[in-house]
């Protein structure tokens, strides 16, 4: 079985680990207009639970 | 040989996937919505609409069809008597698929699939714009004659409750919101001096050259802008914006 040879050293580690890196989501405006809360695209808004001039969800 | 379905299975055999699929598809025709993954509801669309296609033939040849995949009898019924006679006008896109939150737990992509509450495309259309299409122009006439009277009667109810508040009034029938407002004509055109039209849904105003002036059906007519925003009613915000932007 194929084994490392040399023990990684922190230095390389965290050289790695510092690529992880998160991104904000993309929000836009809720088309609703007596809503407007910043939410994700394409998918119902969570405050009001409208889509498109549809009312899918219960409100929160 | 057969073409292999498109994407992963779900479940992880043919056998749990034909389960999930059907009880998946119970359930939407049980509540008419539900909500699942993501992926449950892209591939449980065509699986459902494939089978209300079944339920619009809905001979003994297709309920057998049917009977093959969903087990509840009462489902079954519900599907060929309510839900595949409600489609007839319709040719495919039975189910809407919306996308919502990821779920709590372990962030899985959500959505919400619902049959589709319209009869036709061009009904669900008209009712988002509240208007109707020219083709349809002379039908809809028509039926505006039966429509008419009873949204004239919901205008005058809804001014003499207003009106009440507002001051002693000289609306009427004629004139829902006071002296400055007319009512919409059966014809649907414009009644004389009375050029601004009012959306008495959304309690807006268009005035003549605006953006949505010829789409807009009026249920009731101003004679001028005043007259409008007495009677409580608002520019559209389209409108407003350019007029701040002129002043800032």
């Amino acid at each position: 079985m194929a084994v490392p040879k040399r023990k990684m050293s922190r230095s390389n580690t965290r050289t790695r680990r510092s690529q992880w890196k998160t991104s904000a989501p993309h929000l836009v405006e809720c088309s609703n207009r007596a809503c407007r809360t910043p939410k994700p695209q394409h998918v119902v808004c969570p405050a009001c639970g409208q889509y498109s001039g549809r009312q899918v969800n219960e409100p929160a | 040989m057969p073409t292999p379905t498109k994407g992963a299975r779900l479940g992880g055999s043919p056998a749990h996937e034909r389960l999930m699929l059907a009880n998946l598809a119970t359930s939407l025709f049980q509540h008419g919505r539900i909500t699942t993954t993501q992926a449950k509801a892209k591939k449980l669309r065509p699986y459902a609409e494939r089978l209300i296609t079944k339920a619009k033939v809905g001979d003994l040849h297709n309920r057998r069809m049917i009977m093959k995949v969903i087990r509840d009898k009462e489902v079954v019924h519900r599907l060929c008597t309510e839900i595949g006679p409600f489609f007839a006008d319709r040719n495919g896109g039975y189910t809407r698929i919306m996308k919502t939150l990821p779920r709590k737990g372990d962030n899985a992509p959500m959505a919400v699939i619902e049959l589709v509450q319209e009869k036709t495309v061009t009904a669900e259309a008209e009712a988002a714009r509240k208007t109707r299409f020219a083709a349809d122009e002379k039908k809809a006439s028509e039926e505006t004659a039966t429509e008419v009277p009873a949204a004239e009667t919901a205008v005058a109810e809804e001014a003499t409750s207003e009106a009440v508040e507002v001051e002693e009034s000289e609306s009427d029938d004629e004139h829902p919101y006071g002296a400055g407002s007319h009512v919409a004509l059966e014809d649907g055109s414009e009644p004389e001096g009375f050029p601004i039209k009012g959306n008495a849904d959304s309690m807006k105003y268009h005035v003549p050259g605006g953006s949505h002036y010829d789409r807009t059906v009026a249920e009731v007519w101003f004679r001028t802008e005043e007259d409008a925003e007495k009677a409580g009613f608002t520019k559209p915000e389209g409108d407003q914006d350019a007029e701040q932007d002129t002043e800032s």
